[in-house]
């Protein structure tokens, strides 16, 4: 499915290299100012994946340190007056707080802001003050998949932080885009089901384009390509709704070419943005294209070798593709050099030892994961494939269940409770998940066949024969599914549409890669003869009939049976013309 | 303010504040000085004035010389003129005690020109309206008014040990006080000697001692008489004491007095009516105790300890309250603006659910006589703000309180029931140090403590402490309240009801314990039961929504959803009036949607309305998603229905009857499914 409706790649606003950079400077001292510390980090990046060519040297000095301090003071105090207009007794304690937020005590930070007024130091007390509740919540609930798991816990701070920003937000005193970016985090924790969440991250990112973050959450908000492309049409015309875009594509499971025509949307001196780089190895390995897309993440660590982020879904890959174990022991071992308490070290660590076999060490690695990060989707996913392995259906039931809580669009945690619960004969629960699944990949085979199959079973025939036909229009169906998914669909049509019934009959036996001697082929000449039969084609019936005879055995017998019912059938016709003469 | 006047007149000399708080401290006892010299007190004003026709006994006059110079002298020092009346006063013996005779208006008395009983005459003045000379401030103010040394270096020994007396006596120290109380006794006789002991011994403790020591007087005075009860009581003597004060209040409205009472001090008929009152109350005679306190306030309104009983005990229903205070004789007795501020004070203290905007207005008054950071008017604040569920408010409040008034007793109750509300689980638990530390002879203390152990959850330890309270004063009500509490958290309904029973005979006029009664009769499925104890809770005050959101609940289970989803509606309104966090009211709008779901199936969208608006509220319930999910399952809106129930089990995982809906939802929306998609065939 192609995104672009509606827009034209000229809609996206790009400026020149230089412009480009000094914007995005500027953004990134907005952010690091407010201690999102990942927008940061992602503006930076995007600022560095710039060629660097064309320096202007009127504005780099030769000592480029000062230079650059010097550009960030003037931006910030220029900033300071357009947007925040802080006050210089503000400023102060504004100085203090940031001190202690960056050695995280967030209580302390939020509680020296208490009296302040400006946006950006209301923004560092709010967004303190939630992160401290956060940390509490951490603390507070128990161990990941232990005895105690069973209840979640809420952030206990957001409830009145949310009534505070409430009241500005009645006097209008939430214009600022990071407010409303955090004030829709919150609201997105307490009710993820409320409609108008992705109005508030619109809200936000319209504020102010460049927090990363908030296009991202804005991107969780999303779950359909509908919802997507109506929030396309209200994306203000800015270059980050293009890389938003780019993100969604990959989140929603595109196809490589609807992927590929969005990059070519970026001016080439993107080529080298990492960023890009990431999501197009992300797209290969959702489109389960491994091999380029490991050679995309060995292009990227060449180039950022100490890189941890992403690296779950390269480890991913690596498990994924035979033979790679040695790459896979390297990667885990890089990654726990670099920093040994990431989530993502952890996954690749889980991965690794999965791969050899030591389901319970892995399990362990991920449970750790979830320690560092209750959100991290990959751990809970992954622990559920472990649990399945190790018959640990309850485990795995509530591993996946928090997959799809974190991130409803992982169509692989779908999927694994639909095989739990068709494994734990609960069909209608797998069906649901199923159902769940195939929406989120509604090309891919696999969940069809299975949720045909149970619909199959629980005499659902309509049903089923729409899942067969669906699974077989998808391209990525193997030979051997095809066949039995093929005469699924031709016994379901037996009672329902005999003349699609013959028609898949007929395309079955005329596959090569059918077994002379298969099951399948009698049944097909079974069927064929008694339907030409039926239609009085006495050649066609006959001609089945005498391959199903050469079969031998009780098939021989119904060639027998059938032929004698068309003497019979033809005898009475006979009988009946006479008379009618 | 009468104070001064009287100064001004006396002594031409101002009194410092501090002197004037001590005043009024002791007032009530000073005036028996006055009392027993009155006739005394009379003569130097005869001396002055001459107005009064009243003649003295000769043997006075035999003391005239020191008349010469009345304003200069002390008048309690004078007292030794009596000296020599008392001995033929105790050598008489005393007529039988009565006292209407004698309990006519001083003026009546002085115009009889009955003298020849003193005491009756000390009586006289103490029960009617002290003059001028006769204030009872003006002993404390002599004694503490050491100032006028010129004519103490002129003094006898024993009214020079009187002055020591009184000295020490005021500076609290009552060893001293005794010993030369006990000498000028010995020394003089007199039997203002002997009351003053017995009122120093009484302030030791010594109740016993005391009271023997008045034993003789008691007959022959009024005053010596309270004391004794006073003393009875101390020892928890109540029949003894109610002996002493008569069962009944001899003094019938037509000895009441007409005049204005306005530079009067509490009348003592006030005082001896609340003491019958609060003997009656200790022996669980509420009905008597409670007339006997509104007797006490008829004839002064400002015996505030009748009214702290009458009101902080909730012996009267909400309306009942608010009639009799309001139509107590403010007027008749005192000035106007006196009249006003006293009426200000108590209004303001009354119960908060009803006439609201009266209190309000009362407070703000109060407020213009510059009393805005009074305790009592803050609590009176805080009271509102806690009937009104706003209790991070009230505990701004109490703890602004606390901090300038520590473990004000009537403040902690409040302060430590906000504590227990805002789950402020370290600051209550510091507090309940703290106390034990300070004051644990106080109920309240205990009351904390089992607070505490409450909010924990160890009930077992809390109901320990709860009945520690409880025990300490058998009229704590709180602490029965939580003792009920800690039962009822564990489903023990009929404990929980035998001590809130225990609450409810304390509480007459409160609907309190029975709105609890109430509850624990509907949990117990005992509709009956609870019908009746939630429509006298309903009948006691009309401002609870808390009592309409039981009345709608009881109207739920007996199926008559119309007349519970009124309630629950009238209890919103209510609320809504209030101002608090809606928050608090959570569980209201749950019932509301409850009732509107089972109205059937043209309310399920109101039901849904006010499920979500619960969601929306803190952080969100299960049981809210999970009614939410079951509101579309009804409306076969499969795909939201199954969206809420897995919402609601990813909160509370193991919630058996939201997986078992969920299952069935998942059935029949597949079934349905392919029943249309079937019948689309057809």
């Amino acid at each position: 499915m192609n995104l672009e409706t509606g827009l034209k790649p000229s809609c996206y606003e790009f400026f020149p290299v230089n412009e480009m950079k000094k914007v995005l400077r500027e953004a990134a001292v907005h952010c690091s100012e407010r201690g999102l510390y990942f927008s940061t980090k992602w503006i930076a990046e995007t600022l560095e994946g710039l060629p660097d060519q064309p320096i202007d040297t009127s504005e780099m000095d030769i000592s480029i340190d000062s230079s650059i301090q010097e550009n960030i003071y003037t931006l910030s105090s220029t900033l300071d007056k357009d947007l925040t207009n802080i006050d210089p007794a503000e400023y102060d304690k504004y100085l203090l707080s940031k001190s202690y937020y960056d050695v995280k005590e967030f209580d302390r930070a939020a509680y020296f802001l208490e009296s302040c007024k400006s946006s950006k130091c209301r923004f560092l007390r709010i967004y303190s003050k939630y992160l401290a509740g956060e940390k509490r919540k951490d603390e507070e609930s128990h161990d990941i998949m232990g005895p105690m798991n069973d209840l979640k816990t809420f952030n206990k701070e957001i409830p009145k932080l949310m009534e505070e920003m409430e009241s500005w937000r009645d006097s209008h005193e939430m214009n600022d885009g990071f407010l409303l970016y955090i004030y829709a985090v919150m609201r997105k924790q307490l009710y993820p089901q409320d409609k108008n969440l992705k109005d508030l991250f619109l809200e936000s990112v319209q504020n102010f384009y460049y927090n990363w973050s908030a296009w991202v959450e804005l991107g969780e908000c999303i779950n359909n390509k509908d919802m997507l492309r109506d929030v396309l049409n209200r994306l203000p015309n800015t270059f980050m709704s293009l890389f938003f875009k780019l993100h969604m594509s990959v989140e929603l499971q595109d196809l490589p070419q609807a992927f590929i025509d969005i990059v070519a949307e970026f001016p080439p001196e993107y080529v080298n943005n990492r960023f890009l780089q990431t999501k197009q190895a992300t797209m290969y390995y959702n489109n389960r294209d491994y091999d380029f897309s490991e050679i995309t993440f060995d292009r990227l660590l060449k180039s950022d070798p100490y890189r941890i982020d992403d690296m779950d879904i390269y480890s991913n890959v690596l498990y994924v593709v035979d033979g790679k174990s040695a790459k896979l022991s390297i990667l885990a071992h890089m990654c726990v050099y670099s920093d040994k308490f990431r989530p993502e070290t952890m996954c690749a660590l889980g991965n690794y030892y999965s791969s050899k076999g030591e389901r319970e060490k892995a399990i362990s690695y991920f449970r750790r994961a979830l320690q560092i990060d209750q959100t991290c989707l990959s751990a809970w996913t992954l622990m559920g494939h472990e649990y399945v392995e190790i018959k640990n259906t309850h485990a795995a039931i509530i591993s996946y269940k928090r997959a799809v809580e974190v991130n409803p669009k992982d169509y692989r945690a779908w999927c694994g409770l639909g095989q739990i619960y068709e494994l734990l004969n609960m069909p209608f629960y797998a069906i649901y998940y199923y159902q769940r699944s195939s929406a989120l990949r509604p090309y891919d085979a696999r969940m069809w066949l299975r949720l045909a199959a149970l619909y199959e079973q629980q005499c659902l025939y309509v049903e089923a024969i729409k899942g067969f036909s669906r699974a077989l229009e998808s391209k990525d169906i193997d030979d051997n599914n095809t066949i039995q998914a093929m005469t699924k669909l031709a016994k379901l049509y037996e009672d329902y549409d005999p003349e699609k019934a013959a028609v898949i009959w007929l395309r079955l036996l005329d596959r090569d890669d059918l077994h002379e001697d298969a099951d399948e082929r009698k049944d097909g000449h079974k069927y064929l003869a008694s339907y030409y039969k039926e239609k009085g084609e006495i050649e066609e019936c006959m001609k089945h009939a005498d391959i199903l005879s050469e079969f031998g055995g009780s098939s021989k017998e119904d060639a027998k049976v059938i032929v004698k019912e068309l003497k019979q059938s033809k005898k009475s016709s006979q009988d009946e013309s006479i008379i009618e003469s | 303010m009468n104070t001064n006047v009287n100064n001004d007149n006396i002594h031409n000399n101002n009194p410092t504040s501090p002197t004037m708080s001590i005043n009024n401290i002791i007032s009530p006892s000073n005036a028996n000085t006055n009392n027993t010299n009155h006739n005394m007190n009379n003569n130097t004003n005869i001396g002055t004035n001459a107005t009064n026709p009243m003649t003295s006994p000769p043997r006075r006059l035999s003391n005239s010389p020191q008349f010469l110079d009345p304003l200069a002298t002390p008048r309690s020092f004078l007292r030794n003129i009596s000296s020599s009346a008392t001995p033929s006063l105790i050598a008489t013996p005393p007529p039988p005690f009565k006292y209407p005779q004698t309990l006519t208006s001083s003026q009546n008395n002085k115009d009889n020109n009955q003298n020849a009983n003193l005491s009756g005459n000390a009586d006289n003045i103490f029960a009617g309206s002290p003059m001028l000379t006769n204030s009872p401030y003006y002993d404390a103010r002599t004694s503490m008014a050491s100032t006028l040394s010129s004519s103490v270096v002129n003094l006898k020994l024993d009214d020079k040990l009187r002055y020591w007396r009184q000295d020490a006596y005021l500076k609290n120290l009552y060893e001293t006080a005794a010993f030369w109380g006990n000498k000028v006794m010995t020394i003089t006789g007199d039997s203002n000697d002997i009351y003053w002991l017995a009122q120093i011994y009484y302030n030791m403790g010594q109740y016993v001692r005391a009271q023997k020591l008045i034993w003789k007087l008691m007959d022959t005075s009024v005053t010596c008489r309270f004391l004794a009860a006073k003393c009875c009581i101390k020892q928890e003597k109540y029949q003894e004491a109610l002996e002493l004060l008569g069962e009944e209040n001899p003094f019938t409205d037509d000895y009441r007095l007409e005049v204005k009472n306005t530079e009067g001090g509490i009348q003592l008929e006030a005082s001896m009516c609340y003491l019958r009152g609060y003997a009656f109350s200790q022996q669980a005679n509420l009905d008597c105790a409670k007339k006997c306190f509104k007797e006490a306030l008829e004839s002064d309104v400002k015996c505030y300890e009748a009214f702290h009983e009458l009101i902080g005990n909730h012996m009267m229903t909400a309306n009942e309250e608010w009639d009799f205070i309001t139509k107590l004789k403010y007027d008749e007795q005192l000035d106007r603006e006196e009249a006003e501020f006293v009426k200000m004070n108590y209004i303001s203290m009354l119960n908060k659910y009803d006439h609201l905007t009266e209190i309000k207005a009362a407070r703000h008054e109060l407020e213009s006589w510059r009393l805005s950071n009074n305790v009592d008017v803050l609590l009176s604040h805080a009271d509102e703000l806690y009937t009104q569920c706003r209790f991070k408010e009230c505990f701004e409040i109490t703890s602004k309180v606390l901090e300038f008034d520590t473990h004000n007793p009537d403040c902690l109750p409040i302060h430590i029931v906000c504590l227990h509300e805002l789950r402020e689980k370290n600051k209550l638990f510091l507090l309940a140090h703290e106390l034990v530390e300070h004051s644990p002879d106080m109920p309240v203390t205990w009351f904390g403590v089992g607070c505490y152990n409450y909010l924990v959850g160890k009930n077992d330890e809390a109901r320990r402490y709860f009945s520690k309270a409880s025990t300490m004063d058998s009229h704590f009500g709180p602490a029965w309240i939580g003792f009920g509490h800690s039962f009822a958290v564990e489903s023990e309904h009929d404990q929980a009801i035998t001590a809130y029973s225990t609450a409810a005979k304390l509480y007459e006029g409160s609907h309190i314990p029975s709105l609890f009664i109430g509850m624990q009769h509907l949990q117990a499925n005992n509709i009956l039961s609870a019908d009746e104890y939630l429509s006298t809770s309903s009948k006691l005050c009309e401002g609870d929504p808390l009592v309409y959101n039981e009345l709608g609940v009881m109207f739920y289970q007996k199926s008559k959803y119309a007349d519970a989803i009124d309630n629950f509606r009238r209890a919103l309104i209510l609320v809504d009036e209030t101002k608090c966090r809606p928050q608090i009211w959570e569980t209201t709008w749950m019932n509301l949607g409850h009732a509107f779901k089972r109205m059937g199936q043209v309310d399920l969208d109101a039901a849904i309305n006010y499920f979500q608006k619960v969601t929306t509220m803190t952080t969100p319930s299960p049981s809210a998603l999970t009614a939410i999910g079951y509101c579309y399952h009804v409306k076969e809106e499969y795909e939201e229905a199954i969206l809420y129930y897995h919402e609601s089990l990813g909160i509370r995982p193991v919630d058996p009857v939201t997986q078992d809906l969920l299952e069935r939802c998942l059935e029949e929306m597949i079934l349905f499914v392919n029943e249309e998609k079937e019948n689309e065939r057809v």
